[in-house]
């Protein structure tokens, strides 16, 4: 294997753990909590982190193929920041509507319904499902969240100057992010079961203030577009 | 049984094919032992950066465009000059990164341009959480000798 699909498999191990937890934790912890209280076997309870993770490799697959081809990062980045930026507000609003769920406030915001139907049918599409399935599509989509650690591995990607070596770049470093972001996940499925049974509405609320958070975030990489 | 042998047999394969990944996280976790230096904060958007090292080597480092921001192709100089003479054949490594929050390996390539300066291209990415603090690791070899400089710096 050539040094350079070692080191973006290295950077996946070493930034899952170091960086990814810290910026992606709280969506992970977040749809960990949104999830049914129904004791679940081992499997049912990993599915839903494979396979929204499944579906941000895969983004990042896309992206790094599309960089590659491009041979250019700068380009590239500048026509999806626009996108990315979008991503990290309906993130932000998607984790606050997740919230407002599992507090059970949700039944009284009428008012947010009529004026954002498009995005409430997103949402309960992607989180009232009973499918696991749903997770794919959602990871997907928050894969396009701005990430300093995924741009410095498109970079590569671009430097690659093809679309299959640009493209299993990002598929490599994605990968090395699983095991941190599949373990973090699979604590949080535990800690979701205590917080569920004793403090239930608290974890809405930290589900909230997570969002606003992400909210704010998505906001500010907008407001400097 | 024999299917067991050579099973274990193909095995002894995964410890020579992890050594490489589990290096590689030595050498990307732990920061350079060589750039021992201590970082020097500097004003990057008004002026370049100047260290001298213990060996007499001056190091200044700048960075084009100016105002320096993220997400943008910028040009990354370097200027070696060892006793008041430009060094010319020096193998210039830059190693960008950000103080507290791993980003990956960023190491634009410099090449010697004229009368030891030294340029390349790069991206200095843009972290979600907000931060702009970056710190450029300068590594200069010549004639056997290895002189280090550090510059933390803010970026728009």
């Amino acid at each position: 294997m050539e040094t350079g699909y070692i080191l973006a498999l290295t950077t996946g191990i070493i930034g899952g753990f170091g960086h990814c937890i810290g910026m992606c934790g709280p969506l992970v912890a977040s749809y960990t909590l949104a999830r049914s209280t129904r004791p679940l076997p081992l499997f049912a309870r990993a599915a839903p982190h494979l396979l929204y993770n499944s579906g941000r490799i895969t983004t990042y697959a896309l992206i790094g193929g599309v960089m590659g081809l491009s041979g250019s990062f700068v380009n590239v980045a500048g026509r999806l920041a626009g996108i990315q930026n979008v991503v990290a507000v309906i993130a932000g609003a998607l984790m606050i509507l997740m919230g407002m769920s599992i507090t059970g406030i949700s039944g009284n915001t009428a008012w947010l319904e009529v004026h954002n139907r498009s995005v409430l049918r997103l949402s309960q599409r992607v989180f009232s499902s009973s499918s696991s399935f749903r997770y794919y599509p959602l990871g997907l989509i928050l894969g396009l969240l701005p990430c300093g650690l995924s741009y410095t591995v498109f970079i590569a990607s671009a430097g690659t100057g093809g679309l299959f070596p640009g493209m299993l770049t990002a598929l490599l470093f994605g990968l090395g992010t699983l095991p941190a972001l599949v373990l973090f996940g699979a604590v949080m499925s535990f800690l979701s079961a205590a917080l569920r049974s004793r403090i239930y509405r608290t974890g809405g609320v930290i589900v909230i203030l997570m969002g606003i958070y992400y909210l704010y975030r998505g906001i500010s990489l907008y407001a400097k577009l | 049984m024999k299917q067991f042998y050579d099973n274990m047999r193909a095995l002894r394969v995964f410890p020579f094919t992890a050594v490489i990944p589990v290096a590689l996280i030595v050498i990307l976790a732990v920061p350079a032992a060589s750039a021992a230096e201590t970082p020097q904060h500097c004003d990057i958007q008004n002026a370049s950066c100047i260290m001298r090292t213990n060996d007499g080597t001056v190091i200044e480092f700048d960075v084009r465009p100016k105002p320096v921001a993220a997400m943008i192709e910028s040009t990354f100089v370097v200027i070696v000059i060892r006793n008041g003479k430009p060094v010319t054949d020096a193998s210039v490594q830059l190693d960008l990164s950000m103080p507290h929050m791993f980003m990956g390996k960023n190491q634009p390539i410099l090449h010697h341009v004229k009368d030891g300066r030294y340029e390349g291209k790069g991206v200095i990415t843009r972290c979600a959480s907000g931060r702009k603090t970056w710190q450029a690791d300068i590594t200069i070899g010549s004639d056997g000798k290895t002189a280090v400089a550090a510059f933390v710096f803010e970026v728009n």
